[in-house]
């Protein structure tokens, strides 16, 4: 109920101020489940490359964060940085113990949107392949611990 | 496609916006002053706004619930608790006036958007006329935004709510944190403050349900399990015909005020008086009740039951939900005390959001919990298939002892795993069971 309304706002806004460059809806069929792609603009290891992120969003939101992670089919891939597990799943502070019920799900594309611009060299965290063996679903229900504040 | 789709999630009856305002070079200012009225969390207008200690404001449901997630400011992240809210009236009769003259600034900026989409082709040199009535009309136009302006302050001023609490609880209270002199205080200043003193130093927040409560009687109020709140602070500080009046005076109207609520019979026991005088202040202020927050923990079912049964709340379902649902109570509760008296909602209408709430979630579980059971009939469909796999594993197995076995424990321990999902424990077991006959 309260998630249903501040996410119509969020849409609104996203409606009339449009999404910051690099970032683009890709689909918002109803207020569970949202789609963005996101690009990585300027000289980045990343550059030329399109992801997209899907986003979960529970009753509770925006007390509690939404799911986030980035999206692995046939058509995308989850990009190659120390924090993005190859099944998608993000370690970043922000969607754990960091998260705020102030950010906006377009504050969480751009701030992924700078972890992605400041990566310098492609490569997957330690322990990607045991991690995404047993990864859960959900990537809320992982304990990420944030150890690295660089990237 | 996406636009069709989008359009159907907007359709709401009630959408309001920032951006219903023209942009800034149009009407300054009007986006922003509209969006400084709302709430950086729910993003509405600001509902019963409650500041905390860092100065930021949110609606009294949105900070109680986003403190009880986690106890920090979510614009800044400085540490805050529910001791810290404070009533932010300034705002809510801000809210209430910008909420009564919106939709008129809203009908003379659109107007004015219009006038100045039209003024481009008059740039262009089609009519002078039009540009020469741009001027007389713009002037017009700041004179009635004046006019409005001049609304706001008088609404804010003399709207009943404001000025009955404004001046009875909450700048008493104020005053009574800060050392700040109140509305009462400056009409009359040697007799008030002479009896507010000795109030003022020994009124203490209980640590349970952070009520102030007098230092004398913190026990009591304690042992009573926080029901016995004799209010903080003086009776008559809080009424300024009173304090405007000297102590012998004072004394004199105290004991006709005993008279009128004793319904004449003027010599009831003191205990009695002062319990009545309580319940008197209370209602005369609109002095709002509050629900203590529970330590559910401590408690017995029994209990609980009857804590919701007081309430007049449903037992239904677990003990887990009960416990949601009264702390859902609670904050549902304590953030309606802290609207304006008029805009209260009765316990039926809480109630109601109450059941709304817990039918949302029980639909989100079922959702959750059809995922669950997928994955555990998936389990036990394809168990045969498993063990299959297991079998043809466990002679490799035997090479190499034990290591996959560690990498497993390894992986959930540094992962660290909230919820250990059907596969995973199953898979734990198994390998438990592959080391024991190994």
């Amino acid at each position: 109920m309260t998630s249903t309304r501040r996410l119509q706002k969020e849409l609104m806004d996203i409606q009339t101020n449009g999404t910051p460059v690099g970032i683009k809806l890709l689909s918002a069929d109803d207020f569970q489940t949202w789609y963005f792609s996101i690009e990585v603009l300027g000289e980045t290891v990343f550059a030329g490359e399109q992801f997209a992120l899907k986003f979960r969003f529970d009753q509770q939101y925006p007390i509690s964060s939404p799911a986030v992670q980035f999206v692995v089919d046939d058509k995308y891939k989850a990009p190659e940085h120390p924090h993005v597990y190859s099944n998608g799943h993000i370690c970043a502070s922000i969607l754990g113990s960091e998260w705020s019920p102030v950010l906006t799900v377009i504050a969480v594309c751009v701030t992924l949107q700078s972890m992605l611009a400041s990566c310098k060299k492609k490569e997957r965290p330690v322990g990607n392949d045991r991690y995404v063996l047993h990864a859960p679903d959900n990537p809320k229900k992982t304990r990420f611990e944030y150890h690295d504040d660089t990237v | 496609m996406v636009a069709t789709d989008l359009q159907s999630l907007l359709d709401a009856p009630d959408a309001h916006d920032p951006t219903d305002f023209p942009p800034q070079d149009v009407a300054p200012g009007l986006r922003l002053l509209d969006d400084s009225l709302r709430c950086s969390v729910c993003r509405d207008f600001y509902d019963a706004p409650m500041s905390i200690n860092c100065g930021h404001s949110f609606c009294s449901l949105c900070i109680r619930q986003a403190l009880d997630a986690k106890q920090e400011c979510p614009s800044c992240r400085q540490p805050a608790t529910e001791a810290h809210l404070r009533k932010n009236t300034a705002a809510e009769s801000a809210v209430k006036a910008w909420s009564e003259s919106r939709e008129f600034i809203l009908r003379l900026s659109k107007a004015e958007e219009r006038r100045h989409v039209g003024d481009l082709p008059a740039a262009n040199g089609s009519s002078g006329h039009e540009d020469s009535e741009q001027r007389p009309r713009k002037r017009q136009r700041t004179l009635s935004e004046e006019d409005s302006d001049a609304e706001v302050e008088y609404l804010g001023g003399t709207s009943p709510y404001f000025s009955s609490r404004g001046s009875a609880t909450n700048s008493h209270i104020r005053a009574q944190e800060t050392g700040l002199p109140s509305k009462s205080q400056s009409q009359s200043d040697s007799p008030l403050s002479e009896h507010r003193s000795p109030n003022s130093s020994s009124v203490v927040e209980c640590p349970l349900c952070q009520r102030r409560v007098p230092l004398e009687s913190i026990n009591q109020h304690i042992d009573s399990g926080c029901t016995l709140t004799p209010s903080a602070g003086g009776p008559s500080s809080s009424r300024p015909h009173a304090s405007r009046a000297g102590s012998r005076d004072k004394d004199k109207q105290k004991a006709q005020w005993t008279k009128l609520f004793d319904g004449g019979s003027g010599a009831a026991p003191p205990s009695r008086r002062s319990k009545e005088k309580q319940k008197e202040r209370a209602s005369e202020a609109g002095e709002a009740e509050y629900l203590p927050k529970v330590a559910y923990a401590t408690l017995k079912d029994r209990r609980l039951q009857e804590m919701l049964a007081e309430h007049g709340l449903p037992t239904a379902g677990d003990r887990a939900a009960w416990e949601r649902r009264h702390q859902k109570w609670v904050t549902l509760y304590n953030a309606n005390a802290d609207r304006a008296p008029a805009d209260q909602q009765s316990p039926a209408q809480l109630k109601r959001a109450l059941k709304r709430w817990e039918d949302g979630l029980r639909a989100a579980n079922a959702r959750r919990a059809a995922a669950d059971v997928d994955a555990g009939a998936h389990q036990r469909a394809n168990s045969a298939a498993f063990r299959e796999l297991v079998e043809a594993a466990r002679p490799k197995k035997a090479a190499g002892t034990g290591r996959e076995g560690r990498a497993g424990e390894d992986g959930r321990e540094t992962t660290g795993m909230q919820d250990n999902s059907l596969i995973i424990v199953q898979r734990t077991l198994d390998v438990r069971k592959h080391n024991l006959e190994d």
